[in-house]
């Protein structure tokens, strides 16, 4: 009896010893106590545990009784495609997005005996109202870097903020001066619109994040546009102009040549013009070969 | 200007990656604290010192006289050559503080691309980061799709010339194989298929080097054994995530997979990456781990 307890346990501790360690994700920097409109962040963070990620999906959920929602930062998270940028609604801020190539622990080259968590995003609060908050995350999965994306589902983390009731004012700056990335491009793919002329970008800023992307075609009016975008000028004779800001303002700004030389209305004024003379002289001469 | 050694030290002594980090010891303080957790904002990181260089230095071993492609967040940044002996080395500079993740890859004479090797790390302003000792994983193909069983599947690639080639098949029961690499850095071996049994089947192939030196392993390459022979299919749609059919795995594909997760219908076969017929955050990692750039 005591052999077969003996191998059992031997069995056990193999078994505890050669499990894969799953993901982490979880909330860092929440503070224990808050005060009215004062402004605080919480970090969602991943901790790959030794494995290799490429993808999350999920949700954090507040308090929104207690607590204002001010802003998503993305400038400092190792996420590179957003599909879903983070969005409020409600009481709760959905995101997803994917690292190309897979994450498995952010090296730090003046301390390498640790990899460190990934951070995903950074979500800054306000205190509204006296109270416990609730900050947690909810349903989030993730997918391991394996080439079939296999999903792990999270376990939620719950934490809180007792937000007081006396009044301390304070910002959460993000002290940027640099200007974000902007790369784009004009594509035509029978997979995507149909094949017409379609937009596609993207925005990086490793500060405070990308805030969001205007884009003017031609003389049109000025628009907040997402990649991809369907462009309204499809004979692609447009200039396009397209901006991204940063959360502190800080912008980026590209042009893409149109296609088919751009026609100005001077210009045609201009050919109307030399048109006209050319037929004025031809019939001066007619008239004088006539006489 | 006096450069000064923080920190050299080996991260993973089975792939002998090696990262050093220096700082001008004549402007900057050597940072003390590691960023925060998820690597940015201010708490904890180091200052940033407007003005010095900082550079990350990439090198380490591919295949002779092939393309080796760095990319910095997905985005290709650097195209080198490797030398005739496979070494290639490449640096960049004048980038910002902040967490990146830097990914390696090699394309071979055949236009077969090797796995791409991240490194997500945090690069402090100022600083020299070196990231060597990268020994790229063979390129791995096979010449059928399916194979008659008894005859012969030629599994074949490039690597480190010289080196000992591990080629794992991965069956009921695994099957290791060896051959070793010409001087131009190509391999090639004959696998008879009598020991395998019918079915799905996948191999992968790790290089040894004369200095004993192990190279990554590649992603694994799939066929199937049967009653016939079939030529591996060329083409459009045989490049998992290639979704415009450009060889490439990039942003584009991941703004057509985007546009059919937001319109939330059934998806085109070839975009539909898992074939569940939706478009999910699986798709999407299937194409991020092809990535290319």
């Amino acid at each position: 009896m005591k052999k077969i307890l003996f191998t059992f346990l031997l069995l056990l501790i193999a078994q505890v010893s050669y499990a894969k360690e799953i993901p982490v994700v979880m909330l860092t920097h929440v503070p224990q106590t808050g005060a009215l409109l004062q402004q605080f962040y919480v970090d969602v963070v991943v901790d790959p545990k030794g494995g290799s990620i490429n993808g999350i999906q999920g949700a954090v959920t507040f308090s929104p009784d207690m607590l204002t929602f001010v802003r998503a930062e993305t400038g400092t998270s190792n996420i590179t495609l957003w599909i879903d940028q983070p969005k409020a609604q409600g009481d709760t801020i959905s995101f997803s997005g994917v690292i190309p190539n897979g994450f498995n622990g952010l090296i730090n080259p003046f301390d390498q005996s640790v990899k460190l968590p990934g951070q995903i995003v950074r979500l800054v609060f306000s205190g509204k109202a006296p109270g416990i908050a609730k900050i947690s995350t909810t349903n989030i999965s993730i997918t391991d870097n394996d080439g079939i994306g296999t999903i792990e589902k999270m376990t939620d983390t719950n934490n809180t903020v007792t937000v007081s009731d006396t009044a301390a004012p304070s910002l959460y700056i993000n002290n940027d001066i640099i200007s974000p990335t902007l790369s784009a491009t004009v594509i035509n793919d029978h997979n995507l619109y149909d094949g017409k002329s379609v937009l596609i970008f993207n925005a990086t800023d490793k500060e405070s994040g990308v805030d969001h992307v205007t884009l003017q075609e031609g003389d049109g009016e000025l628009s907040t546009i997402e990649s991809p975008y369907v462009l309204h000028d499809q004979s692609r004779k447009s200039i396009l102009l397209l901006h991204a800001y940063d959360m502190s303002g800080n912008v980026a700004t590209i042009t893409i040549a149109p296609l088919v030389p751009h026609t100005s209305a001077t210009a045609m004024v201009i050919v109307l013009f030399i048109t006209l003379i050319i037929f004025y002289v031809i019939y001066k001469k007619i008239r004088y070969v006539k006489n | 200007m006096a450069w000064h050694a923080v920190h050299a030290i080996t991260v993973n002594t089975s792939t002998n990656i090696y990262i050093t980090a220096e700082v001008d010891a004549t402007t900057t303080t050597p940072p003390d604290n590691p960023p925060p957790a998820g690597g940015g904002g201010s708490n904890g990181a180091p200052t940033p010192t407007p003005g010095v260089p900082t550079s990350v230095n990439f090198s380490g071993m591919a295949y002779p006289s092939s393309k080796v492609v760095i990319m910095q967040d997905g985005v290709i940044i650097i195209t080198t050559v490797a030398d005739p002996n496979a070494n290639f080395s490449a640096a960049l500079s004048g980038i910002a503080q902040g967490s990146y993740t830097f990914s390696v890859y090699a394309q071979d004479k055949d236009g077969n691309r090797s796995a791409s090797f991240p490194f997500p790390i945090y690069i402090t302003s100022g600083a020299a980061v070196t990231i060597g000792g990268i020994i790229l994983a063979p390129t791995i193909d096979v010449d059928k799709s399916e194979v008659k069983r008894g005859d012969n599947q030629i599994i074949f690639g490039y690597s480190v010339p010289n080196s000992k080639i591990n080629i794992n098949v991965h069956s009921n029961e695994e099957h290791i194989v060896t051959t070793t690499t010409s001087a131009l850095g190509a391999y090639l071996y004959n696998l008879d298929t009598s020991v395998l049994e019918y079915g799905d089947h996948t191999a992968q192939s790790r290089a040894m080097l004369v200095n004993n030196k192990v190279s990554a392993q590649t992603n694994p390459v799939s066929f199937k054994v049967s009653n016939e022979n079939k030529n591996k299919p060329a083409g459009c749609g045989t490049i998992i995530g290639d979704l415009n059919c450009d060889n490439k795995i990039n942003l584009v594909d991941f703004s057509i997979l985007a546009f059919w997760y937001k319109k939330n219908e059934k998806p085109p076969e070839n975009v539909d990456l898992n074939h569940d017929g939706k478009t999910t955050i699986v798709d999407f990692s299937i194409l991020a781990y092809h990535w290319t750039g």
